[in-house]
């Protein structure tokens, strides 16, 4: 077995020609698209889990799809979509095993108001903003995490999300548009006791 | 309550620059005179930021993870390739060399088209269905036939189509069809291959019921449902 030193840009494959390669069982050509994506797939995956165990099981499961199913994939969309959503429905259910997450309650959600939002900008000076925020990320649904981490730290467009997840561009926008008012309400209930603490001029 | 409709459409793409520059630009004007827009996008770049700055670094050892997957690539049962023929698009086809003319294919796909009648016919005449699985306009009794999990949905009477949809899309779902001059409607819950149906399902029902509209959401348990008017 080759040493995973990467591939030489002089002579470096496509990743195109290297899925034809895995398609006919090269495991060579695996190798090097398994470098190829591991630090791309890692990234997304530390957003899921801090469990490098967990990030390695579901690269591997990950790649072990694309090993078994290179043959199937048609080129009707990017090699890397393709990747990248297998990937991502298997985050998903270890999300769904992560009694952390909870799904979002809309129904509240739904009543926000314009005047919220000025208040929730009055808080995104806060010292503690960061830690609140990463809280509020917990609360929310699988589906509605990721949409937000392929949106916000993968910077990926709509578009690219809607390929990835399998659903149409208009359920990627009313996802972000629901975590995100969820996320301004779960800033709200995490400041307020702070707030109480502080007393009304915001000093301790 | 009203929303700006840019708020959904635009601030994620600005403040993930994937707007195109007419776009970007249409949307900075917009940003001038919209005081929603200013909050999301202030409160997005927030997020990333946060998001960004909590970036853990626990990739796990790339040579060691590839290592312990090659063990395992043998053992892996692997779906073939579709043929050739069958799949035009999983192959690249050549620009040049001899190619068949173009009448044989008409020839084949006319005599396939032939056989395709000939069998349906034949199996019209000695199966009679005794469900109808399509729906016509005209028909009253007409059923629907689903792969995919369903739910009968109840929304006050002040619901448009449009605005079920809406609620559809925010809990996972899409609207299949609501029955004219009721406030009934089937939603159809998509379900991506790898994905657990009844997981999804379950899911999806759970945030119609707490969603404040919603009167009732049950799962269509028969794949073959009859239209609920009275």
């Amino acid at each position: 077995m080759q040493e995973a030193t990467g591939i030489k840009s002089a002579n470096k494959p496509s990743e195109t020609e290297l899925l034809r390669r895995v398609a006919d069982g090269d495991h060579e050509a695996l190798h090097c698209l398994y470098m190829e994506f591991f630090g791309r797939l890692g990234r997304f995956l530390t957003r899921v889990t801090t469990r490098p165990e967990v990030i390695e099981e579901i690269i591997n499961d990950t790649m072990l799809a694309v090993w078994t199913q290179a043959g199937q994939f048609r080129g009707e969309s990017k090699l890397s979509t393709w990747i990248f959503g297998i990937a991502y429905r298997l985050a998903l259910k270890a999300l769904q095993r992560d009694k952390r997450a909870t799904h979002a309650p809309f129904d509240d959600v739904l009543e926000e108001e314009l005047s919220d939002d000025i208040e929730v900008a009055d808080l995104l000076g806060r010292a503690e903003i960061d830690d609140w925020l990463a809280a509020a990320l917990n609360r929310l649904s699988g589906e509605h995490r990721l949409t937000i981490e392929l949106a916000y730290f993968m910077g990926l467009s709509c578009e690219e999300i809607a390929d990835i997840t399998g659903c149409p561009v208009g359920t990627v926008k009313t996802r972000m548009f629901y975590a995100r008012r969820y996320l301004k309400k779960s800033l709200r209930e995490l400041a307020e006791p702070v707030a109480g603490r502080r007393g009304p001029e915001g000093m301790e | 309550m009203s929303h700006c409709p840019k708020t959904l459409d635009s601030a994620a793409g600005y403040s993930n620059d994937t707007l195109s520059r007419e776009e970007r630009r249409a949307f900075e004007a917009h940003l001038a005179s919209c005081p929603e827009c200013r909050a999301a996008v202030a409160f997005d770049e927030r997020l990333r930021r946060t998001l960004e700055s909590r970036a853990a670094n626990v990739l796990p050892a790339p040579q060691t993870a590839w290592h312990r997957l090659a063990t395992r690539l043998d053992t892996a049962e692997r779906v073939p390739p579709p043929s050739t023929a069958a799949d035009p698009a999983a192959t690249v086809r050549p620009t040049s060399g001899k190619r068949r003319p173009r009448f044989i294919y008409f020839a084949v796909a006319a005599q396939a088209a032939a056989i395709l009648l000939l069998a349906a016919a034949l199996w019209n005449i000695v199966h009679k269905p005794d469900v109808q699985t399509f729906r016509t306009l005209g028909t009253e009794d007409a059923t629907i036939v689903s792969p995919e999990p369903l739910i009968r949905v109840v929304l006050p009477s002040g619901y448009s189509p449009g605005d079920a949809g809406e609620l559809a899309a925010g809990t996972g779902a899409e609207l299949r069809t609501h029955f004219e001059g009721t406030e009934i409607y089937t939603f159809v819950v998509p379900v991506a291959p790898g994905e657990s149906r009844e997981e999804k399902l379950a899911e999806v029902l759970d945030r119609l019921r707490r969603h404040p509209d919603v009167r009732m959401a049950e799962p269509i348990t028969d794949p073959q449902i009859a239209d609920p008017r009275p």
